[in-house]
């Protein structure tokens, strides 16, 4: 197993490789840079122009390009030219923020889904069962925006329980006790939000898994030969039925390591989702570049994680 | 001006294709409809309402709104104001003067830094400010005196010499900042330091006290006075060693920033909000506050946030004021931008070898008839009072009614008059001959008209009607490309002279100095029209000479100049605007200063402990 990680994360190299190469080549063709539409009465045209030239703007793509892949070999990926930081800096103000974001969002998906899921499966048809379909044809018809709008609206505005949006009141000293706890009074509303929604998949799966292993043929045999209903559900079909959903897993981490957009926007919650869309507006090269790789890196080891992860809770699939 | 189209494609990216339902569903109950611009029109029209022809005089609609709250209950010691920084992005957070190029930072600068100089409600130096100056025409020179008792938020004084090292940080050719420009070149030795020549700028003369500059400068007209020259200082001991190429990422600007200004900075949560507290040895005097918490809240949010107590100051939306205009808990205040939206015509070229614009009197819209005929045949009225619901009405002129010595007010502007553009189209020879509804080039040749204009709030439905204006009027008018345009793709267009496009509808904000030459001279590459006569080339050259110091004859010159501008019609003025501020009933002595003109947040003061709902 270990030299298929080895050789999965070695795959990466000429990924990253090429992905650089085709961004690059595609930010060449996007319409204007990081200074275009800047000039007002206190900006001369002619000093945009010293800065184009200064930050090499007219160099071909395969000079910037050189000078990229210089610069990132000694790990600078670049300045941000609307934030003036290091890029590497800026995510990492950011990066925090989304790790946390992602990991409660997944708490309560998982959370959610396996309980509904396993609901929603063992009582098929009932009001139970019918309940819970409903509300993932509800979930899976609702836009993020409207969503979280609305739960703004509600347990912000109406009910007082939940911030508005921000990652932590400025109020709070960084590093005391007071700071992180209100760090996650912020979080919870946007990861309920987000969880709410990501965590459909996760109940349809397991909810037809579920109606599948029921009449499947070990599971008759097993209940021929005795085996208390309990024990059928826990032992043979649960287990089974949480196969897909486990495999999945890591796609999710990757997904939501990404930032959610949508969520983040809403919420005005300062993650990477939101540098990543802000960052393409402003023909902020630096950091577009190395978050796409960034997102690359992520999807490449989500999907290395969901093999792994396979492999343990399913001893008939070996990583060879 | 352009940072309102940038928050606005930002948004659109993300909103396009639910942005009608998150504006319903940010506490705007009404959910209607908008009705489009033509319908409601019509309706109005067949109502024959007679009063839908007459101009709202601007300063009328603006007198609508105070500028200031009044407020007399009795205050509360101290207290926190709350102040909304309405944005879709999280801020940058470059808090320096030197550097920070979003308006957004520059609202956050607001509240702890300020310029040495205050200036007047007409934008010109005033004595008032942390320096006195005058002024010697003749040896072009303006000499600062700084006032003894200004300190830095660490206690150290500020000095002349704090100046002078903005000044060197802004013209080292290490600086990658935007405010490198003209108006330093302007002063002597600036040149010769920005290249490398020099050690110092020749032109900044300091004394030795350092309370004392003077500052040669090359020419010397009155737009000096009216923020011609630097005048924020950044702290020399604070900064001490920093490279200038590191300074706008280091700490001292980022994360513990100092000015002189009332508040200084407490604590900053990168991208969301900033904590300022009193700056008890501020040099007007203790604030009345204990703090204020900036906070970084979205556009769609505001107004229910505001009738929640969330906030007690934050900007409104011209959008969202319609659902909105008669709040219980808090009041509106509104001030005439010095903005305005135009319709402007491709008329040429830049050379930029030259550094100069080259008018091309074969261009498709070279007929003066046929582009001021396209300025009457379009209802702005209607947009402003439809879409706008009155915060923006027709622009009579390229001078806002906020530099009222300089507009011309008898300057009626391009009132619409559909039968008069007909009139001026058929003079000009653009005639239907084939019968289509559309008017053919005087040669008998197909005519299409290609428009740029952005993507961005109301802007599809105001193209529609707008391009059904033109083709009331007999005009085939496009869209470039077919669509609306996005913010960097429109720009690039449109400053590179892309010859599919005729004519396009930008915004722009002359700030302090309405200067003409910024926008429309011979050598102003933001002159987009790339339109150039004599007349114009005459007027803007006295308007910066040495014989504009009288103010009858500068006003005067501004006055013809605008009477040149109508008549020639590179561009027609569109709209002007009121932004509009919502302030919490508990606040006392808040002035709208979206505009910078006066430092008074050391005065405001609260009275309740918090918002009101």
């Amino acid at each position: 197993m270990w030299k298929t990680i080895v050789k999965r994360v070695l795959i990466l190299v000429p990924q990253v490789i090429i992905l650089s190469l085709l961004i690059f080549l595609l930010a060449n063709f996007m319409p204007g840079d990081a200074l275009t539409g800047k000039i007002d009465p206190g900006v001369s045209p002619a000093r945009l122009e010293e800065l184009r030239r200064q930050w090499g703007y007219y160099d071909p793509w395969y000079v910037k390009y050189g000078r990229w892949v210089q610069n990132a070999l000694q790990g600078d990926l670049g300045e941000s030219t609307a934030y003036k930081l290091p890029v590497l800096q800026l995510i990492g103000q950011r990066a925090g923020n989304t790790f946390w974001l992602a990991l409660m969002t997944m708490a309560i998906s998982y959370g959610i889904g396996i309980l509904l899921g396993i609901i929603a499966g063992r009582y098929q048809n009932k009001p139970a069962d019918k309940a819970i379909v409903f509300y993932t044809f509800v979930a899976l018809a609702m836009p993020t925006v409207v969503f979280s709008l609305i739960n703004i609206f509600v347990f912000a505005f109406k009910l007082h329980w939940f911030p508005m949006g921000g990652s932590v009141d400025v109020v709070y000293t960084v590093g005391t006790l007071p700071y992180y706890r209100d760090k996650l009074y912020h979080m919870i509303l946007p990861a309920l939000t987000g969880g709410l929604l990501y965590t459909i998949g996760t109940i349809q799966f397991l909810r037809n898994e579920i109606i599948d292993y029921k009449n499947s043929d070990f599971v008759v045999t097993a209940r021929s030969k005795g085996v208390p209903e309990k024990k059928i559900f826990s032992r043979h079909i649960f287990r089974n039925a949480l196969l897909p959903v486990a495999s999945f897993m890591g796609y999710d981490i990757a997904f939501l390591l990404g930032g959610s957009i949508f969520i983040e926007y809403v919420f005005s919650y300062p993650g990477m989702g939101r540098l990543f869309i802000e960052s393409i507006l402003r023909r902020d090269y630096a950091v577009v570049n190395a978050l796409i790789i960034l997102f690359a890196v992520l999807t490449v080891l989500g999907t290395l994680l969901s093999d792994i992860i396979m492999t343990v809770v399913d001893p008939r699939i070996r990583i060879k | 001006m352009k940072r309102i189209f940038t928050r606005i494609a930002i948004f659109l990216l993300i909103a396009a294709s639910l942005g009608g339902c998150a504006r319903n569903n940010a506490g705007n109950t009404s959910g209607r409809q908008q009705p489009t611009l033509a319908t409601e029109r019509k309706a109005k029209e067949e109502a024959a309402a007679p009063a839908d022809k007459n101009v709202v005089p601007a300063k009328e609609a603006a007198a609508k709104f105070p500028t200031a709250v009044t407020n007399r209950n009795p205050s509360i010691e101290g207290g926190t104001l709350k102040v909304a920084l309405v944005s879709s992005s999280a801020f940058t957070g470059v808090l320096n003067p030197c550097f920070y190029e979003d308006s957004y930072d520059a609202q956050l600068l607001g509240w702890f830094s300020e310029s040495l100089l205050s200036f007047d409600g007409n934008f010109i130096a005033d004595q008032d400010g942390a320096a006195t100056y005058d002024y010697n025409v003749k040896a072009k020179t303006v000499t600062l005196h700084m006032r003894g008792g200004v300190k830095w938020q660490d206690g150290e004084p500020v000095t002349l010499d704090d100046l002078v090292f903005a000044y060197e940080v802004i013209c080292s050719r290490d600086y990658e900042g935007f405010r490198f420009n003209e108006t330093f070149m302007n002063i002597l030795g600036v040149e010769e330091y920005h290249a490398g020549k020099a050690d110092a700028i020749s032109g900044l003369k300091l004394s030795e006290d350092k309370m004392t500059l003077v500052v040669h400068f090359k020419e010397f007209d009155p737009s000096i006075l009216a923020g011609g020259f630097w005048t924020n200082p950044i702290p020399r001991h604070y900064y001490g060693d920093i490279g200038v190429k590191d300074m706008a990422a280091d700490g001292k600007t980022r994360s513990y920033p100092i000015g002189f200004g009332p508040f200084k900075v407490k604590n900053i949560v990168p991208g969301e909000s900033v904590e300022f507290e009193s700056f008890d040895d501020y040099w007007r005097g203790k604030p009345k506050l204990d703090g204020v918490i900036l906070t970084v809240v979205k556009p769609e949010l505001v107004p229910a946030a505001m009738k929640e107590g969330k906030f007690d100051v934050a900007e409104f939306s011209t959008q969202q004021y319609q659902d909105y205009m008669e709040p219980a808990n808090y009041k509106y205040l509104g001030q005439i931008q010095t903005a305005f939206s135009y319709t402007g015509f491709k008329l040429g070229k830049w050379d930029a070898a030259r550094n100069e614009n080259v008018y091309n009197p074969g261009a498709k819209l070279a007929d003066v008839k046929l582009r001021q005929a396209i300025g009457y045949a379009v209802d702005n009225q209607a947009i402003a009072q439809y879409l706008y619901h009155g915060l923006r009405f027709l622009a009579t002129t390229v001078i806002t009614p906020r530099h009222g010595a300089y507009q011309n007010t008898r300057l009626e502007g391009y009132v619409y008059d559909p039968e008069k553009a007909k009139r001026l189209l058929d003079e000009a020879g653009y005639r239907d001959v084939d019968g289509d509804g559309y008017r053919e080039t005087p040669e008998g040749k197909e005519f299409t008209i290609t428009w740029a204009t952005m993507d961005g709030e109301n802007a599809d439905i105001i193209a529609q009607f707008k391009i059904q204006c033109w083709k009331e009027v007999g005009l085939r008018v496009k869209l470039y490309h077919g669509r609306l345009t996005e913010f960097n793709a429109f720009y690039e267009a449109v400053e590179g002279d892309d010859p599919a496009i005729d004519m396009y509808d930008a915004a722009w904000s002359t700030g302090y100095n309405p200067n003409p030459s910024v926008l429309w001279g011979r050598n102003s590459a933001a002159n987009y029209t790339r339109y150039t006569s004599n007349t114009f080339d005459d007027i803007i050259k006295e308007i910066s000479s040495g014989k504009a110091w009288d103010g009858a004859f500068l006003s005067q010159k501004y006055k013809e100049w605008q009477t040149a501008f109508f008549k020639e019609a590179p561009a027609i003025p569109t709209l002007w605007r009121i932004q509009l501020v919502a302030v919490n009933n508990r606040v006392k002595n808040y002035e709208d200063i979206s505009n910078d003109i006066k430092q008074t947040y050391h005065l405001i003061e609260l009275t309740a402990k918090e918002p009101i709902k």
